[in-house]
């Protein structure tokens, strides 16, 4: 008898805590994630409906390669490949306070469909060797031009992304900032990028909405 | 022993009743789902490695295309963004990118990137100001003349641009296929009024080319205007330059009180 009662208790505990766990948290500490960015408030969170699926352009399981082909963990030696806690990390911690930017290297028309939220659009096109105003560009970064050579001391620190494992974008882009001198110890590679992003129901955001 | 089995009983109703409200969660359909699709998933995984992969240029183009969002390639509007777009992909293809003013979107890319790099908002399509930067900026862009004729009359609707009063047409718009030739002509150098015609109709969608309606009266060539004609037209059909309206409007002074007011039907002295 008291064997049963038991049961029917342990039965009772295990369904309360999936009543409770129905709450989509980003890690058992944190529910989601609010700063201020550029005097904009952003906040981080998942999807609660735990039924939600991605049914958009990120369900495509195979795009052509090249040039959509599978990138390694690494962008470029000396530049550190992040997830998505340190993406929010980086945010609170550098882009918040001004130290820091979080880079979509995509093309403004994906930039504009939807961002990681507190991420700016510097398109991977931008910042190739053949664009005659890159300069201005890598000034903007914090890039000090001395004499015929750049200076990156001051430069901000970057998190570079595009649309996943399978973009060549933001590799491209941070190869071609390490190639123009940028420190690799400033630059960070989110790797997973939208596609990741969207599949844990993190929050998008449309830039100019 | 009555009041336990009660008791079990009341927790047994209890937790039914929450394992119910649970049910979408966990439902095993989810679960032989999922199972099937790793199967599937096998299956095509295998069926694709025996494929040879596609190096050669169409298969290039077809994945170029496959990056490109239809609803971006349906959209006129975006003509530039497409070139850039290209570009872009074609430059990450290794091939050397094929836009002739590649600087410009170059340029329009490098302000937006540093707006935001400003903290600002970056400026998308900063709307024209003036005539020929509405002009100009389409016609780069590769939007339809139609496009441009809807651009231009809003903007001259709403008061933000100024149009001469011989490029009105006699319905009160704006002669959008005069502007269009005379730009054309202009970078063309000389053409012949065929040509020039052929230019003017073929700006002006849906209409032919079709021999101006002139009448000889005592050695005086009279023009009968037409719906859709403005008077910078009517000289660029007989002078091959619309600059030269100027002619006609003074020899019809009597008639015409400025350059924006012709009438269907009336008839207009062309000194020859």
């Amino acid at each position: 008898m008291f064997r049963l009662i038991l049961v029917a208790a342990l039965a009772c505990v295990i369904t309360s805590k999936d009543v409770l766990a129905q709450e989509v948290r980003i890690t058992p500490d944190t529910a989601s994630f609010s700063v201020e960015v550029n005097g904009k408030l952003i906040t981080i969170e998942r999807n609660q409906d735990t039924n939600h699926k991605i049914t958009n352009e990120f369900t495509k399981t195979s795009r052509p390669c090249p040039p959509f082909c599978i990138h390694p963990i690494s962008a470029a030696p000396g530049v550190t490949t992040v997830g998505e806690l340190e993406v929010i990390d980086f945010i609170e911690t550098s882009v918040a306070k001004g130290n820091g930017l979080l880079i979509d290297s995509r093309l403004p028309e994906w930039f504009a469909k939807g961002t990681i939220p507190g991420a700016v659009n510097v398109p991977f096109a931008t910042l190739e060797p053949s664009n005659p105003y890159r300069d201005q560009i890598l000034q903007a970064l914090g890039g000090v031009q001395s004499g015929a050579g750049w200076s990156f001391a001051a430069a901000r620190d970057l998190t570079l992304f595009c649309n996943g494992p399978w973009c060549d974008q933001s590799p491209r882009a941070i190869r071609n900032l390490v190639d123009a001198g940028y420190p690799a110890d400033k630059i960070r590679y989110y790797r997973g990028g939208m596609q990741l992003w969207l599949l844990l129901g993190l929050t998008v955001e449309s830039p100019n909405a | 022993m009555y009041r336990i089995v009660v008791l079990i009983a009341g927790f047994l109703i209890a937790v039914s009743g929450m394992l119910f409200l649970q049910g979408g969660q966990r439902d095993p359909a989810d679960f032989a789902l999922a199972e099937d699709i790793v199967i599937e998933d096998v299956a095509q995984m295998s069926a694709r490695t025996s494929q040879a992969p596609a190096t050669d240029l169409s298969g290039l183009t077809s994945a170029v295309r496959a990056s490109l969002s239809p609803e971006t390639v349906a959209a006129p509007e975006e003509a530039d963004d497409m070139a850039a777009m290209t570009s872009g992909v074609l430059a990450g293809l290794g091939a050397p990118a094929p836009a002739p003013g590649g600087d410009d979107a170059m340029q329009q890319a490098t302000a937006a990137v540093l707006a935001s790099l400003n903290g600002a908002t970056a400026p998308t399509n900063p709307a024209p100001q003036s005539l020929e930067a509405i002009i100009s900026q389409s016609m780069q862009a590769g939007e339809s003349d139609a496009y441009i004729d809807a651009l231009l009359n809003e903007a001259v609707t709403s008061g933000s641009v100024q149009v001469p009063e011989a490029l009105m047409t006699v319905d009160g718009r704006v002669d959008t296929r005069t502007l269009i030739a005379a730009i054309v002509q202009q970078s063309m150098g000389s053409a012949d009024a065929a040509e020039i015609q052929a230019i003017a109709a073929e700006a002006n969608a849906g209409t032919t080319p079709r021999a101006p309606a002139v009448q000889e009266v005592a050695g005086e060539r009279l023009y009968t205007v037409e719906q859709g004609d403005s008077l910078a037209y009517i000289a660029l059909i007989f002078y091959k330059d619309s600059g030269q309206f100027e002619r006609i409007f003074e020899a019809n002074r009597d008639v015409i009180a400025s350059p924006d007011k012709i009438r269907v039907g009336q008839q207009l002295r062309i000194p020859g």
